[in-house]
This record gives structure tokens, sequence and C-alpha cells, in this order.
């Protein structure tokens, strides 16, 4: 059975907020840039604490950042 | 490379210099006097302040997905030196069977054993989790 995967939209986020850098937005959310590296490969699912923090900076809502597929 | 990864390469540098330097001493000085040269190792208690981010820098120098792969690094790390310590302590129980009782100085080397075991094992785990981790990274 295929493990489901944590997708999220993070990248066309950035984009849409004025071509936001990795470097700023994960000031903006207290991580590393790697971490918003590993988050945007899906090489990492964020704890719930920082995916509330990410989707806040963008000003929407959680699923609208992360999809359970 | 992060923080951690260059914390991990300070610590596998010191304690390599730090067998070095017990190895080179040994000739000269016989192996009780070069066992002091393990007191190098207490560099290592200087890794977090080395490294860390300037104060007026809004950038972050560990987050929880670098405590994720530290406590990964940990486990593993935990396994092998209790390897070490065990093994070294057969050893020394294997070298000193047909004696009535072992040198005082065996419970360091046992000790001492585990201890380095644990810094290079969690140094080296942590650098091949991130070099497999951050292999996307250059793309």
């Amino acid at each position: 059975m295929k493990t489901p995967e944590l997708k999220n939209n993070i990248r066309r986020l950035r984009f849409d907020h004025n071509e936001m850098t990795q470097q700023e937005l994960a000031n903006r959310v207290g991580v590393t840039r790697q971490t918003i590296l590993a988050m945007e490969a899906n090489k990492y699912s964020p704890s719930l604490t920082l995916a509330f923090r990410i989707a806040r900076t963008f000003g929407v809502k959680i699923e609208d950042v992360f999809q359970y597929e | 490379m992060n923080a951690a990864q260059k914390r991990a390469w300070f610590r596998i540098i010191v304690t390599t210099i730090s067998l070095f330097v017990f190895l080179a001493l040994i000739p000269f000085t016989g192996i009780t006097v070069a066992s002091a040269a393990f007191g190098l190792l207490g560099l290592n208690g200087y890794d977090p302040s080395l490294f860390r981010k300037k104060k007026s820098s809004n950038e972050v120098d560990t987050d929880e997905r670098d405590i994720l792969f530290s406590r990964r690094a940990g486990v593993a790390a935990g396994m092998i030196s209790y390897l070490t310590f065990c093994l070294t302590s057969f050893v020394i129980m294997g070298i000193y069977w047909n004696k009535p009782m072992i040198p005082k100085g065996s419970i360091g080397v046992i000790l001492l054993a585990g201890c380095i075991a644990l810094i290079l094992a969690h140094s080296i785990y942590t650098l091949i989790i991130y070099g497999r981790e951050n292999r996307h990274e250059d793309a």
C-alpha cells in the first residue's frame, strides 16, 4: 500500500506573495532556509505548529497550504 | 552547511586530534600520561557557542527539523556507544581473565571508549542524515 504524502503549495504561495524568498519565509516562521526547502520538495512534514505559522504568514487556511494525499 | 553540520565537523575534528595526540605521546610519555590528551575532548563543550548566528540576524540556528535529526542521530549513537562499552568491557575481562583483579585504569578506558564512540557516532550520523536529506538542496 502506498503511504499517503503531505503535499504543499508553499512555493506557489511564496510567488503569489511578492515572490517572497525562502529565507524571508524562514525568518518569518522561525525556521532555517533548509527546512523550507525540504518542505517544498516534500521531504519533510512540518509540525502542526509550524504548519499553522506558515498558513498564518500567507493569510490562508492551513488546508490551502497543505494537502494529505 | 548549517550550524548542526558545522558542530558535527567540529566534534569529529576535536576527537580525532585528541586521539592522534594520545597516540603520538605514547612513545614519549607512556599510556598513563598520554591519556591526558583526552582532556582536549572538553573543547567539544564549546561547540554550541561557536557556530551561533549573530543576535542582530533574524535567522535561526536550529529548528524542529534539526532537533528531529539530532534525536535520530542520538538513538544511533546511543546504540553504538552501548555496544562499544560492552565490547570494551568484555575485551578487558578477557585480557585479565587469569588475573585476580583488573587495573583501576581499565574503568577509565571503558568509559572513554564509550564516550568517544558516542561523540563520533552522533557526529557522523548527523552528517549522514543531512547529506541524505539535503541531496536535493542544490537543485
